[in-house]
C-alpha cells in the first residue's frame, strides 16, 4: 500500500518503522527539521518538511491517489485539516487520525475521517475493563468497540473446572474462541473441551455481554 | 442578512477582530457571546461591552453546547489559528446547523477545506490585495471597459 505519515514524534517513528518492514511505500511529512533528519537517517526513506496541514505541503510531497494518509501532529485541528485535505483534494480513500481530546473521536468521524483513535480514550477503557476483574488479564476491542476480546486466568476455584464447555452456560453472543494451556500451545475448543485450572481463556464478547460472561465463568 | 436582535451571536477568539465585532454587536443590541481560552484576551472588550465572557476552549464541543450553539444565528470563527476556525465552522455549520457561519483563513488555501458547506470564508490577504488592485489599478479598468 501507499501510506503518508503525516506529523507526529515517537508515534509516527514506530510506525514507520513496522511500515517500512512490510515494504509499504511510505511518504512521510514533518513540520521539525531535526525530526526530519532523523527518520530519514534511521528509516532510509524520504522525507517532507514541512506543516501537514498546509495544502502546498501536501502537494509538493506528492500525495495524489495514495491509499491511506495518517494524521498524527499533537493539535487535532491540524489533524482534521490533514485528513479532509487529503481526501477532499487528493482523492486519499482512507484518512486516519489520532485525537488528544477523546471527545473529537465521534465529531471528526461525523466530519469525514474514517477511524480516529484516542489514545486517552483507549487508556481509560483500558483500566475500567482491567478493573473489572482480577483475573483479566488483557482486553481489547476491535470494530469499534462492538467487539471485546478479554484474556481470562481460571482459578483452581472456579466452578467451570472440570467441566466441558458444552455444560457451561454462556450468555448468548458469546464464546470462549481460544484456550491457552501450559502443557500445549493453543487449543481451539469444541464443547468437548475440559476447562483446567490455570488456563488462560480467550473469550469473545460484546460491551453488554463482557461482564455476564466473565462473572458466568469465574463464578465459584 | 438582516438579523434579529434577539437572535444570539458567538464570536470565538478574541483576538482584534473578535473584540471589535463583539463590541461592535453588542453597541447595537445584539447578544453577544465571545469566546477564549485566555483570561488576558478580554482586556481588549471595552468596560461598557454588554455581552457574555466565556473562558473555555473554543474547540471543545462541550463548550459550544454551554454557550447554546444550536440556538445561534450567527457563529464567527476568528482565533489565531486557521486549522482551529476551520474546526469549529464545521462544528457550528455542519453538526449543529447554525446558519450563518463566518470564518477567518490567514491561508487562502483553507477554502478548500470548507467549499461546498454553508460556511462564509474571509481572507484578509484577499482583502489586502484586492485593495491594491484597486488603489493601484482601479481607474485603468474603468477606462478599459
Amino acid at each position: 500500500m501507499r501510506i503518508v505519515v503525516a506529523g507526529g514524534r515517537t508515534q509516527a517513528d514506530f510506525l514507520i518503522g513496522t511500515l517500512v518492514k512490510k515494504k509499504h511505500k511510505i511518504i512521510v511529512i514533518n513540520d521539525d527539521l531535526q525530526y526530519c533528519d532523523y527518520l530519514a537517517s534511521t528509516h532510509k526513506i524520504p522525507v517532507v518538511h514541512g506543516d501537514p496541514s498546509k495544502y502546498f505541503v501536501l502537494e509538493e510531497a506528492g500525495i495524489k491517489d495514495y491509499d491511506v494518509v495518517i494524521a498524527l501532529t499533537h493539535r487535532d485541528a491540524d489533524n482534521l485539516a490533514i485528513c479532509q485535505y487529503a481526501k477532499r483534494c487528493f482523492g486519499v480513500k482512507k484518512v486516519i487520525c489520532t485525537v488528544a481530546n477523546p471527545k473529537n473521536a465521534e465529531l471528526f468521524k461525523e466530519l469525514g475521517v474514517n477511524t480516529v483513535i484516542s489514545s486517552t480514550h483507549m487508556v481509560a477503557q483500558y483500566i475500567a475493563q482491567a478493573t473489572t476483574v482480577e483475573n483479566l488479564i488483557k482486553t481489547m476491542s476491535i470494530e469499534d468497540e462492538k467487539v471485546i476480546i478479554s484474556e481470562l486466568l481460571v482459578e483452581p476455584n472456579y466452578a467451570c473446572v472440570g467441566k466441558t464447555l458444552m455444560n457451561i452456560t454462556l450468555p448468548p453472543n458469546t464464546i470462549i474462541g481460544c484456550i491457552i494451556r501450559k502443557s500445549s500451545d493453543m487449543i481451539v475448543p469444541n464443547g468437548n473441551t475440559e476447562i483446567k485450572s490455570g488456563d488462560k481463556l480467550l473469550v469473545i464478547a460484546s460491551p453488554e455481554t463482557q461482564e455476564k460472561v466473565i462473572a458466568a465463568i469465574a463464578k465459584q | 442578512m438582516q438579523l434579529d436582535k434577539r437572535e444570539r451571536v458567538i464570536i470565538v477568539g478574541c483576538g482584534r477582530l473578535g473584540a471589535r465585532l463583539a463590541t461592535m454587536l453588542s453597541d447595537k443590541g445584539y447578544q453577544v457571546v465571545i469566546i477564549d481560552n485566555d483570561d488576558a484576551a478580554f482586556r481588549k472588550l471595552p468596560e461598557s461591552f454588554g455581552g457574555f465572557q466565556v473562558k473555555a476552549d473554543g474547540i471543545d464541543l462541550d463548550t459550544l453546547k454551554y454557550v447554546d450553539i444550536d440556538e445561534a444565528s450567527v457563529l464567527v470563527a476568528c482565533t489565531g489559528n486557521d486549522n482551529m476556525n476551520s474546526l469549529i465552522a464545521q462544528i457550528a455549520s455542519r453538526i449543529y446547523g447554525v446558519p450563518n457561519v463566518y470564518v477567518r483563513f490567514e491561508d487562502t488555501e483553507k477554502e478548500l477545506l470548507i467549499k461546498g458547506f454553508n460556511i462564509q470564508g474571509i481572507y484578509p490577504f484577499k482583502l489586502t490585495m484586492g485593495f491594491f488592485e484597486e488603489s493601484l489599478f482601479g481607474d485603468d479598468e474603468e477606462d478599459e471597459e
